[in-house]
């Protein structure tokens, strides 16, 4: 579970999250809100690109602040980007390969990188990342999100970009996660019918502050969530 | 062999028997003056190399390789006419004194990007200047500096094995090769993919375990130790050393040579010294100005950023690789 208390963060005059106190505590938990709400930057700070200006954010007993962003990583903290990186030039096993040379022994990375394309389902290993499709991208990304050992996954909008079918093909393999791999997912992302589809619960921001949290069937059905995601009146 | 290929490639393979050849027939074939700026050649693919290195693997301009060729150079003067010793070592002790020093530079100055980090390393390269015009190369004086004005000046001489022109041509030559090698093999290690992941994305790169600071250091340092290992071997080739040859200018013309050839293959790194050394040379044995070749590279600068970003090494090996699917294709 991660359990975030009083976080702020500030760049200058802006204050992106302001005070969010909120437990992240389901397996695959979604975090949604409107353009500027603050999720992009809440993942930054839990994965340790941004600093808070106070407050706590701690996981599994860690205070994760006590940790660089490459520790968290090493730890079992994962990440995947709105605009995925991959080394196009690189191999598909290279890409993940790299995530299994910081986190496993020597012997075990090999297969544990394997083992990771194929639980994402991508065919070959050996073509360059350069000649992926988007939807291949996204799920090499998310390989090398997987290797050795996640206990968290931040995915930042991992649909951007991809078509309906492929969204649901993604969204059942990010149900998987949990089940096979025993990480928490969370997950930032506009694509509604994806978040209904996977998250069992889901935090909603606004302007850097927590707005609803629950089930995701009842947060998304709440009139001021509607309000706030879909600019529906107030009654 | 087939060890070796899956090991460095095949095109790396195929680059090493061309160098053995060229190390070969040159002294058969070419006069002692071309000889001389080849192996002047070869010595300036090292820091080419470490150039290529930076810029091509990790974006980093680093406007201090022939700097830290003086000091390389400056070194292997100061242990080799002081204390006698043997050409190996000092090549060893060069190159890992500059790489201490690159790294010792490489933390303050990796906080900085792009042109600021540009602007910094050049003026470690003008300070690097200003202090060997201060303090000159060894030559048998007293002191720290070993350096005297006047009286018996001593010379650094070649090693054994390659006392002759042609013998230190070849010699400079398999010590080049042994560095490429080692540089290609660093790319295809944890080492070269985490500078790819660097270079792609810092926050993808932390994101996968990677430490960003640790890596651009490390790559700093080797590359300076590139530097090093040149100016071990050109003070030994050479015997004593001027101030001049690493005037700051040269950093800049070398940087752009390497971005024009291209910065991210060995055949690029060892165009960008053909440039820097070669075309001068052809000129002024034709009675033209060598200093005419600057105004070409200003051309090339032009034409690279026209029709190959990639560096003129790619666009050859694209020829080449049209040239091989019209011929598989003709009739």
């Amino acid at each position: 579970m991660i359990s975030i208390a009083e976080l702020s963060v500030d760049f200058g005059g802006v204050r992106p999250i302001d005070g969010l106190t909120v437990d992240l505590d389901a397996m695959v938990h979604g975090v949604i809100g409107p353009n500027g709400a603050g999720k992009t930057t809440l993942l930054n700070v839990v994965s340790g690109f941004t600093p808070p200006s106070g407050g706590s954010i701690v996981i599994d007993s860690i205070d994760v602040f006590e940790l660089s962003a490459d520790q968290r990583a090493r730890w079992g903290m994962r990440r995947t980007f709105q605009t995925e990186q991959l080394v196009d030039r690189l191999s598909v096993f290279d890409n993940v390969l790299v995530m299994a040379e910081t986190s496993l022994p020597r012997p075990a990375r090999h297969d544990a990188s394997m083992a990771a394309i194929e639980f994402v389902g991508l065919p070959s290993a050996s073509v360059a990342a350069g000649s992926l499709n988007s939807l291949e991208r996204r799920l090499a990304e998310l390989a090398r999100a997987l290797v050795g050992g996640p206990k968290v996954v931040l995915m930042d909008e991992p649909a951007s970009g991809l078509v309906g079918h492929e969204t649901e093909q993604f969204g059942a393999l990010v149900q998987r996660i949990p089940v096979e791999l025993g990480a928490q997912v969370v997950l930032v992302e506009h694509d509604l019918d994806l978040v209904s589809t996977v998250c069992e619960r889901v935090a909603v921001l606004d302007f850097g502050r927590l707005l609803a949290q629950g089930p995701t069937a009842t947060v998304l059905a709440e009139p001021a969530v509607r309000a706030a995601w879909l600019g529906e009146a107030l009654t | 062999m087939t060890r070796l290929r899956s090991l460095f490639g095949t095109s790396t393979i195929a680059a090493i028997a061309i160098a053995f050849v060229v190390a070969l027939v040159v002294p058969m074939v070419l006069g002692s003056g071309w000889v001389a700026t080849l192996t002047s050649c070869a010595l300036y693919t090292l820091p080419a190399a470490g150039v290529g290195l930076l810029y091509g693997e990790l974006r980093l301009a680093s406007l201090t390789q022939i700097a830290f060729v003086g000091l390389g150079g400056w070194i292997a003067l100061r242990f080799g006419i002081g204390f006698g010793w043997p050409l190996p070592v000092l090549v060893v002790v060069s190159a890992a004194v500059t790489a201490l020093f690159g790294a010792a530079l490489a933390l303050p100055a990796l906080r900085l990007r792009d042109l600021y980090l540009a602007l910094v390393t050049l003026l470690v390269a003008a300070s690097a200047d200003v202090a060997f015009n201060a303090a000159g190369f060894p030559n048998g004086g007293s002191g720290f500096l070993g350096y005297q004005a006047f009286g018996d000046l001593q010379r650094l001489r070649r090693p054994a094995i390659a006392t002759t022109d042609d013998g230190y041509f070849r010699l400079t030559v398999a010590v080049l090769v042994a560095v490429l090698l080692g540089l290609v093999w660093i790319r295809r290690t944890s080492l070269g993919r985490s500078w790819a992941l660097i270079a792609q994305s810092e926050g993808a790169a932390a994101s996968s375990g990677i430490r960003v600071t640790r890596g651009k250091v490390v790559a700093f340092a080797i590359a300076t130790g590139t530097s090093g290992i040149a100016g071990a071997l050109m003070a030994a080739n050479l015997g004593q050393l001027a101030p001049s040859t690493f005037h700051v200018s040269n950093s800049l013309l070398l940087f752009a040579l390497v971005v024009i050839a291209g910065s991210r293959s060995p055949a690029g790194w060892v165009i960008a010294a053909l440039l820097y050394r070669a075309v001068p040379y052809f000129l002024s044995e034709r009675g033209l100005n060598g200093h005419l070749a600057t105004m070409l590279f200003g051309l090339a600068v032009m034409h690279n950023l026209i029709s190959a970003p990639a560096g003129l090494a790619d666009q050859l090996a694209g020829v080449t690789a049209k040239l091989r699917t019209r011929r598989a294709v003709a009739p």
